[in-house]
């Protein structure tokens, strides 16, 4: 028998999200003690490379956990160096929002990251939408010192909007640097509708760069670890 | 907002009588959504920015006194959005 009308399925009550894209495979690439490529700092969960639910969420948060622990146990090296000038600076510019009196309001921002995000980086991809969200993400940043923020809570807002522009600008990256369809339903590029084990069984990476992120893939073979650039940097392939 | 904009929703219910008003849900809202007046046992908690909620629940399920209900509009219940459109426009 043939249905007429889609089907949804959702747990709302469960406060998990309802989207074609579930299950995917990216976020802060970890070491095997959980920790990211700047010292000291861990992730784990849904923000990490591996999740899987709350099943995964909940083993990486205990290996996170403990590598923490050993981390700290370490008689030198836990307490990351801080430039105290940089951090000064990015103080600074995230207060300069409370007295844009007459600045763009982050619901409008926010609104447009989601709607890019929804209409050229979702369920499917081609060049061309990946290269026209790119180019709306940059001219959003252009405008994030205008952001303004009417208090506190106006102000944590703001931070979150450009946080949220940056993961969308990033993710539209690694997807278009991905020449390949995985897993369908996390990676469909209708461009290259096939999954290519021989060229792109690897880890995308997207970096800050000197200008602008830097793209790059490793081999699954590798270890996650070996993309950070403090550990090896040969291993690395440019696909930039 | 003009004068005609749709009343905004009011997301989390708080029992007047109920509450023990002991700053819980203030503390653990994810959203920075509901304000309570710390150390007043006679103030009410007030849910501040009411369009921003994610309906995750914490402050009904943290509540000790059973005082919050999350009340989900109508159009979360029977999604209206076309399922076409959230696939994304496909630019050839």
């Amino acid at each position: 028998m043939a249905r007429d009308e889609p089907v949804e399925v959702s747990i709302s009550e469960l406060g998990i999200r309802r989207s074609g894209v579930y299950f995917r495979g990216s976020g802060l690439a970890v070491d095997t003690d959980g920790q990211t490529s700047i010292q000291s700092l861990f992730a784990a969960g849904d923000c990490a490379s591996v999740s899987g639910g709350i099943a995964g969420a909940s083993v990486l948060g205990h290996i996170a956990g403990e590598g923490v622990a050993a981390h700290l146990a370490k008689p030198q090296g836990a307490r990351p160096d801080i430039d105290m000038t940089a951090a000064d600076e990015i103080r600074a510019s995230a207060m300069a929002h409370m007295r844009n009196d007459d600045g763009l309001p982050w619901k409008e921002f926010e609104q447009q990251t989601r709607q890019t995000v929804s209409d050229y980086v979702g369920v499917r991809r081609n060049a061309k939408g990946l290269n026209l969200a790119l180019e709306t993400l940059r001219s959003l940043a252009a405008k994030e010192p205008t952001l303004k923020a009417d208090d506190l809570h106006g102000l944590m807002r703001v931070q979150e909007s450009k946080s949220i522009r940056l993961s969308a600008e990033l993710m539209a990256h690694a997807a278009l640097a991905r020449k390949e369809t995985r897993t369908r339903s996390s990676h469909r590029r209708l461009d290259y509708p096939e999954t290519d084990d021989a060229n792109w069984r690897k880890f995308v990476l997207v970096e800050r760069g000197s200008n602008g992120p830097n793209v790059s893939a490793l081999s699954c073979d590798k270890p996650l670890a070996a993309a950070f650039t403090r550990l090896d940097a040969e291993e690395l392939s440019d696909v930039g | 907002m003009s004068a005609k904009a749709k009343p905004v929703h009011n997301p989390i219910q708080i029992d007047a009588e109920t509450c023990v008003k002991c700053n819980l849900c203030d503390w653990i809202c994810p959203g920075d959504l509901i304000y309570k007046e710390e150390d007043n046992r006679e103030t009410l908690p007030v849910v501040q920015y009411p369009d921003e909620c994610w309906y995750c629940g914490l402050c009904q399920s943290i509540c000790p006194v059973d005082a919050i209900t999350v009340i989900f509009p109508k159009e979360m219940i029977h999604c209206e959005t076309n399922v076409v459109d959230l696939l994304g426009k496909v630019v050839e």
